[in-house]
């Protein structure tokens, strides 16, 4: 299958404003977004509540139209109905039919694709096996918990095998082991060349599968580019070697100290996304940015039983974040070929001080571990992915 | 086209789900079998069957019109519950969708008005005796502990059907339906005068409706995670509808005693008139004689001098109004006169065993003292080859009177001669006595009856244009449900049935209106724009209203159910469908309402 050069979703100018009854615009959720997604790359769209992300979604869906702008997905406009053979879609809340059960839910969407009967029953048992259904698959979903609706909504976004899926909020309302397991599927789609578009709140799992991400606050733009450019700090210079004694450290310290550098920091050289995500909020907060979703937190009111006080809530989460001291550089450098077993992992893990590493959780049904630290990239972990291979036809 | 009907398919489960649904054919059910004994008519056997025929077909009609347009709540329910959001976002076209919804209410409507027709149609023929409790006993009994069965087996069963075993149920109703349709079809072409194909389908049906009863029982049988006292209240509660509806037989066997014909005449009634489809054929009026003789008399009139100032404007005038003298000297006959009158084109079957009618209402002037038309009928032709007969008559003024003849009156061409001859003569003794002439006023006042399909036939045609009603309903609301709220779109879809199927008042209204100055340009401007009205959106219910027609043993003319199906359906419902499909792609399906 060779690389197309064709955007998968290309916006220009993309504005949208809801007008009241009266036409008069309420609501500015989104103002001159610039958007590419290029063919093959798992982008994250970040922000906070109403920033504008389900927003841009359901415009590039063509659920909604544009008050300015445009938006081509696959180079057609989003109201074509040729493009939708290619797209898969999980909305944010379970939206299936109450009194149909999951296997004539999958059957009907499978349908709307004109695909064979038999195409149809084989995709269908296997969407099921793969998000652990089968036993339930005779039942209404109208009697389903919300996670077994989030996994058949999965499910019916995989239907056609598309080139383009797109999550919104994908790991809301699932267990850690659904959140895992919707992390295998976007890592192994993604290896397989199929372009993803995630909306997320949870940004440790974003920053683990994505490629690029964008964060929006108050339907603008406030940052894009790949993560490892925007988590990058340029002011330094960091050298990731492979792991070092302690007296290489000390001679290497010494070694740039002679040369005038000051300030080493021996530590895990990466960044966290949450940092910047609070930073670009408190900035826009700081700026009065119009938003129509969450605005600055105010003090907590007094019946409540917490101290008044003037901090706003980011503030203290952002110097609480800043206090936490950098991790161990000994202890839990790259891990060596010898690495500690999972478990010890996650005891020391436990032991650390609290940090929003989940990368642990993730580890323990690996059978190999690789570094996603020096490497730098996330998509070095397998599982067991049979299932899913077969699913989705080994191709890339 | 796939797309379309896989919307279809999910549209008709979806709606046989809703319990406003099976809440309808539950009583659709129990009034088609009350109805007969409520509904009583004049105490005569055709009163009775007439007067249930009407009740209940109007009744169909009023209620099924009424959940048509609440079906259209699956629209309102995709867009409120957003799983249109999913929807939008496969390779589903927007007229795709309007379309697959429509259909799917119409399908639904069809299965419905299928069921109601066989049962209504058994239960006129129950009324009538012609259908002998065992054949009742056969069909209702099986389809009650048919959906006695599956509506238990569905209940309590752990395991929930799967999509094979709801497959099943529609294939084998499918198959019934089928079955049934054929036979509908070929009746409303009118190639099969009996319901014999009727009753062939049925007992083709039967043991596929048997084998599904089998296999219903083996899924009480199979299932491992059952445990017995299940076993024993499922048998149960089936064995007990089973002897509801043995029950339910045999009270409608005892009860058929009491739908006995009163009289020779009703039976005629009964057989001839009521329980046939006939058509009506009207007097030939000998316009160009009219016209000869007036013209004769106004050119004897200029001759005389008479027409003198006459000149050529006022002359078209004065033979308009020569011309209508004539007519009317022409359908009056006075004492001892008699009238010859001549009816055309009487395709029968022209056997003496044949019965064909004269259907007359005539006017009297000068009503005689008892009020009594005496008359003597002479029909029939013998100088063509026809059987001439007489019938004397003393008949009740002002009342539409039928006449039952033997079908041999018709010449083999065709033509049927009929004279009246007016027999009212008073000698009285003391008193002087007026003429008492006889006006055969109006083109319907006396027509000839003969029957051209069956009843079976006629019901079918009668409820195809229920169908055609029911599919305008449904296009319209759809059409409204994809831009308003439900109960909004509810209450404008009932405002307008209202409106269409009541009378047009409006209209009538305008007409009284003083014919001068500006009420004059008014009522122009008001007639154009009601016209407007009831060509674009509301059409007038009542001109597609076969009940009457059918209920009097008139034939529900193919002609008029294809005339419906292209104004009714194929122009306004495929209107009101294009203007959906419209304003549904401009919609933004996933708009928060501010």
């Amino acid at each position: 299958m060779g690389k197309s050069t064709i955007p998968v979703v290309q916006t220009a100018g993309l504005t949208k404003a809801f007008k009241d009854f009266w036409r008069r615009p309420r609501v500015q959720a989104l103002s001159d977004l610039d958007l590419t997604i290029k063919p093959g790359e798992v982008f994250g769209l970040l922000g906070p509540n109403g920033s504008g992300k389900s927003t841009t979604i359901k415009l590039i869906l063509g659920l909604l139209f544009p008050t300015r702008g445009r938006v081509a997905v696959f180079g057609r406009p989003p109201t074509d109905v040729t493009i939708k053979k290619r797209i898969g879609f999980l909305p944010e809340e379970s939206y299936l039919y109450q009194f149909l059960n999951a296997r004539e839910t999958l059957d009907f969407y499978g349908r709307l694709f004109q695909q064979h009967g038999s195409v149809r029953a084989e995709r269908l048992n296997l969407l099921l096996e793969m998000v652990g259904l089968q036993r339930e698959a005779r039942r209404r979903v109208g009697e389903y918990s919300k996670g077994m609706a989030r996994r058949i909504g999965l499910a019916q976004a995989l239907i056609n095998d598309p080139e383009f899926l797109i999550l919104d909020e994908p790991t809301s309302g699932l267990d850690p082991i659904g959140t895992r397991q919707i992390k295998d599927v976007i890592r192994r789609l993604g290896d397989m060349g199929k372009t993803i578009l995630l909306s997320s709140h949870l940004l440790a799992d974003v920053e683990d599968v994505c490629d690029r991400v964008c964060i929006l606050y108050g339907g603008k733009k406030r940052a894009e580019g790949t993560i490892d450019e925007l988590l990058a700090r340029d002011d330094r210079t960091q050298i990731v070697t492979s792991r070092l004694d302690d007296s290489t450290i000390t001679e290497l310290r010494q070694l740039v100290a002679r040369h005038g550098a000051t300030d080493v920091e021996v530590s895990v050289p990466r960044g966290r996304l949450e940092h910047l995500f609070l930073q670009i909020v408190r900035e826009a907060q700081e700026q009065k940015l119009a938003t129509s979703g969450v605005g600055a937190a105010g003090a907590l009111p007094g019946f409540l039983g917490a101290p008044a006080g003037g901090e706003t809530l980011i503030q203290s989460l952002i110097e609480a974040s800043a206090a936490r001291p950098p991790v161990e550089p000994v202890a839990l450098s790259a891990p060596a070929p010898d690495a500690p077993s999972p478990t010890q992992q996650i005891i020391e893990e436990l032991l650390a001080p609290q940090d929003t590493r989940v990368e642990a959780e993730d580890e323990t049904p690996r059978k190999e571990v690789e570094s996603s630290r020096d490497s730098g990239t996330k998509r070095t972990v397998r599982a067991d992915e049979s299932v899913i291979d077969d699913l989705l036809g080994g191709r890339g | 086209m796939g797309n379309v009907w896989t919307i279809t398919r999910h549209t008709l489960a979806e709606s046989i789900r809703q319990k406003t649904v099976v809440f309808l054919i539950v009583l659709l059910a129990v009034l088609m079998l009350g109805l007969p004994f409520a509904t009583r008519g004049d105490d005569t056997l055709s009163g009775a069957v007439q007067s249930f025929l009407t009740y209940s077909l109007t009744v169909l009609g009023f209620l099924l019109s009424c959940v048509t347009i609440f079906l259209s709540k699956t629209v309102s329910d995709d867009l409120t519950g957003k799983q249109i959001l999913i929807l939008m976002t496969k390779p589903l076209a927007r007229w795709q969708y309007v379309v697959g919804k429509w259909l799917g209410i119409v399908l639904l409507d069809t299965i419905v008005l299928a069921i109601a027709g066989v049962m209504i149609y058994a239960m006129t023929m129950y009324i009538a005796g012609e259908l002998r409790g065992s054949l009742i006993l056969m069909i209702t009994s099986n389809l009650l502990q048919l959906f006695g069965w599956y509506a238990i087996l569905r209940a309590l069963s752990p395991q929930r059907f799967s999509a094979g075993r709801w497959i099943l149920i529609y294939v084998v109703l499918y198959i019934m339906l089928l079955v049934a349709t054929v036979s509908w079809v070929s009746l409303a072409m009118g190639f099969v005068s009996k319901l014999n194909w009727v009753w062939i389908g049925v007992g083709i049906a039967f043991p596929i409706v048997a084998l599904f009863m089998g296999y219903g029982i083996l899924q009480i049988i199979v299932p491992r995670q059952m445990p017995f006292k299940h076993w024993a209240w499922i048998f149960g509660l089936c064995l007990g509808v089973s002897m509801l509806g043995d029950g339910i037989l045999f009270a409608l066997n005892s009860y058929q005693k009491s739908f006995t014909v009163r009289d020779e005449y009703d039976r005629e009634r009964l057989e001839n008139q009521v329980l046939q489809a006939r058509h009506a054929s009207r007097f030939r009026l000998p316009v160009e004689e009219f016209q000869r003789e007036a013209n004769t008399a106004f050119d004897q009139g200029v001759e005389d001098g008479r027409y003198a100032n006459v000149d050529d404007l006022n002359a078209a005038a004065v033979r308009k109004k020569l011309t209508d003298d004539v007519e009317l000297r022409w359908r009056s006959v006075q004492p001892i006169e008699s009238r010859v009158l001549e009816f055309e084109d009487i395709r029968c079957d022209r056997s003496p065993e044949n019965i064909i009618h004269l259907s007359y209402r005539l006017r009297v002037y000068n009503y005689p003292p008892d009020e009594i038309l005496r008359c003597v009928w002479i029909v029939g032709d013998r100088t063509k080859g026809a059987t001439e007969y007489q019938i004397p008559r003393r008949d009740v003024i002002d009342r539409r009177h039928t006449l039952p003849i033997p079908a041999d009156a018709v010449a083999p061409d065709g033509t049927l001669l009929a004279v009246f001859v007016n027999e009212n003569i008073w000698a009285a003794v003391g008193e002087q006595q007026a003429a008492n002439v006889v006006v055969f006023e109006g083109n319907n006042s006396l027509e000839v009856l003969f029957a051209v399909s069956s009843f079976g036939s006629n019901l079918v045609r009668a409820l195809a244009l229920v169908l055609c009603r029911l599919a305008f309903l449904a296009a319209m609301a759809v059409m409204l449900t994809t831009v308003l709220s439900f109960p909004v779109a509810c209450l404008v879809a009932l405002t307008v049935y209202m409106l269409a199927a009541g009378p047009s008042f409006l209209g009538e209204a305008i007409d009284w209106l003083p014919d001068e100055g500006l009420f004059r340009y008014f009522a122009a401007a008001m007639q154009m724009l009601l016209w407007f009205i009831h060509t674009v959106f509301v059409p007038k219910f009542t001109l597609y209203d076969g009940v009457s027609t059918l209920v009097e043993g008139r034939n529900v003319t193919l002609m008029w159910v294809i005339t419906g199906i292209t104004r009714l359906v194929l122009i306004q419902t495929a209107a009101l469908l294009l203007v959906a499909c419209l304003l549904f792609r401009r919609r933004e399906v996933s708009e928060i309402s501010l």
